[in-house]
Parts: C-alpha cells; structure tokens; sequence
C-alpha cells in the first residue's frame, strides 16, 4: 500500500534512479525531473539534455530488453545468475560489443559522458525486465 | 528469436489518481492514409513506474501535448499563469508528419522496424514543479523543438479494423532540422521511411 499512495504523492522529491520502460524497450537514467531534449547518438544511446541550456542530464539505453536477449539470456538461466544491480556495467557491455574500430570520436565521447554520469551518480537499476 | 511473452498488467483496487488515469486510447491520422484516422492504445504501466520514482515530468507532456488537456491537477485551470489552461494545446491527430521505422531494436522487434513516430510542433506544454498552487506550469516550447510520439503497430496491420491498431509507448522532444524546422535533425538516418 506505501507503494500505491507514494508514486500518487506529487510533492515526493525526484532522486536519479535508473528505470527501465518496458513499453519502451528503454533504460533511462535522469538526474533531474525536468523538461528535456533527447539527442540520438545512435541506435543504443539517445542523451538527455536539459531543455533549458542543453545541458547533459542523463541518459537513455534502447533496446535493452533485445540486447538481453541476444547476450544475456544464457547467464539467466543459471540458478545463481546474477543481477544486473548497476547501469555502467550494461554501458560497458554495449561498448564491447560495438567494439572501438565502429566508434567514431563524437559517439565514444557520448558514451564516456554517459559512463561518467552513472559512475558519479552511481546509479543503480530501479528495475529489470524479466528473461523472456 | 523469443517471441512475445504474456505480461501481468499491475492495478489496484481503488480509483485511479487523476493525472495517471489517463484515457485507454487516443486517436491519431493513419499512418497509411494520413486522411483517414485511427486509434491507438495508450499503456499505462511505463506511466506508473515513471510516477513510483517521481518522475513526472514525461506524464505531464503526455497529457499536454498528446491529449491536449492540463494535466489534472488541482488548480491547473485556475492559476494565473496558467489560463487559458487549454488554449493552445495541441493533441497527436495534429501531427504533420509520420515516419516508420526507428532503426533501433525495441523487445522482440530487432530494428524498430514496425514503430512509427508521428511528429509535432507543440506550441505549450507543461512543466511539472514542486509548487504548492499547482504543480503543473504552461511553458511556451522553445523555438527548434519538435516532439515526437513513437507507437508500435500491431502486425499484421488491419486498416479495416475498428478497434485499435498498435499502442503508443514513448514519446519526447526532439531537435529540428535547422533546415527543415518542421523534420527531426537526421530525419533521413534516424527513421527508415517517410510515410506522409
């Protein structure tokens, strides 16, 4: 019952968290609850900037439940699979994937910017999808 | 491949709190006939996880902008800064402009490529602030903005259908091409065909 009033509250304060958007198929992670522009960065990446000057305040990773799909569904049959409890280490993983040769300068500093965004705030995934 | 798993669709047993009780569905232009409309559903869990981090502000762009109406709550219409609350809004049957494809995965859908983005040029929207008169604000939308509402069509797609035909799943602003104001910047490598 905490959880059906709290999310109804509109005075509760806004903390960055990680979110994953099923619908959307995306894991957004804001550090503020303010109006913003998305900038697509490429298929993975869009960033979020602040509406008001364009300042980078977050971040969104598509395709999240595909990717897990493609790379992770293995490991998520195992009885002690483990979870994926930080948003850098999907960041990381996407990386590896694309691998350094397919990124070009503007996008490795985007997703550096990224990485630098949820190691500060260390971000933390608000909640995960289910293995198909 | 997997393919589309059932999902548990979370609710409660009271009435739902205004501005998350949003309506089931919205009408749109077709995709396919930009002269003939359609309808589209409107999913409420993204809303509702949104809504349990506090964050509103997504919510509030849905209201304004893809129903066109304040988001309901309390004294919205009447605040000063607000009135004429509703004047101005626009809803998504006004989009000019409609692209499929996204190039980019979403679920079991592995390039986008059955997800349309219809295009708007919202003059006002709402900005959600921690006020204790109303904690929705009418904001003039910054000239080289655009939004778009990104809906998943159902497959196979049925024009004769009278129910709805995909559901709406995201949406937000966009940059505008400096030249075409009225298109997305990248318009040509972001989304894989113009449809009208």
């Amino acid at each position: 019952m905490e959880g059906a009033t709290s999310k109804t509250d509109l005075t509760g304060r806004y903390l960055p968290v990680a979110v994953y958007y099923e619908d959307a198929d995306v894991v957004e992670y804001i550090r503020q609850d303010v109006p913003c522009v998305n900038r697509r960065i490429d298929e993975f990446l869009t960033l979020a900037l602040k509406m008001d000057g364009r300042e980078p305040i977050g971040f969104k990773l598509k395709g999240f439940k595909n990717f897990y799909l493609h790379y992770f569904k293995d490991d998520a049959q195992r009885d002690d699979r483990e979870r994926f409890v930080t948003l850098v280490k999907v960041i990381e993983k996407a990386t590896e994937v694309l691998g350094n040769e397919m990124f070009e300068e503007d996008r490795r500093a985007a997703y550096e910017q990224a990485h630098k965004i949820a190691e500060e705030d260390n971000a933390a995934l608000h909640e995960l999808p289910d293995a198909a | 491949m997997a393919k589309p798993t059932l999902r548990v669709m979370i609710g409660q047993a009271g009435p739902s709190t205004p501005w998350l009780d949003f309506p089931l569905t919205v009408i749109a232009k077709s995709p396919l006939d930009r002269g003939a409309t359609c309808r589209f559903r409107l999913s409420r869990e993204d809303a509702m996880k949104a809504a349990a981090a506090h964050r509103r502000q997504p919510i509030w762009e849905l209201w304004s902008i893809v129903l066109g109406e304040p988001p309901p709550v309390p004294n919205v219409r009447t605040w000063g800064l607000n009135v004429p609350a509703e004047e101005g809004l626009i809803t998504l049957v006004e989009a000019h402009a409609c692209f499929r494809g996204i190039r980019r995965a979403l679920a079991e859908d592995d390039n986008g490529e059955n997800v349309v983005a219809y295009i708007l040029k919202p003059r006002f929207f709402y900005e959600y602030r921690a006020n204790l008169v109303s904690t929705a604000v009418k904001l003039t939308v910054p000239a080289g903005l655009l939004f778009a509402v990104y809906v998943r069509i159902d497959i196979p797609w049925d024009a004769q259908r009278k129910g709805t035909v995909g559901v709406v799943t995201h949406g937000g602003f966009v940059e505008a091409d400096p030249s075409d104001p009225l298109l997305p910047e990248d318009h040509a490598s972001r989304y894989t065909q113009r449809l009208w």
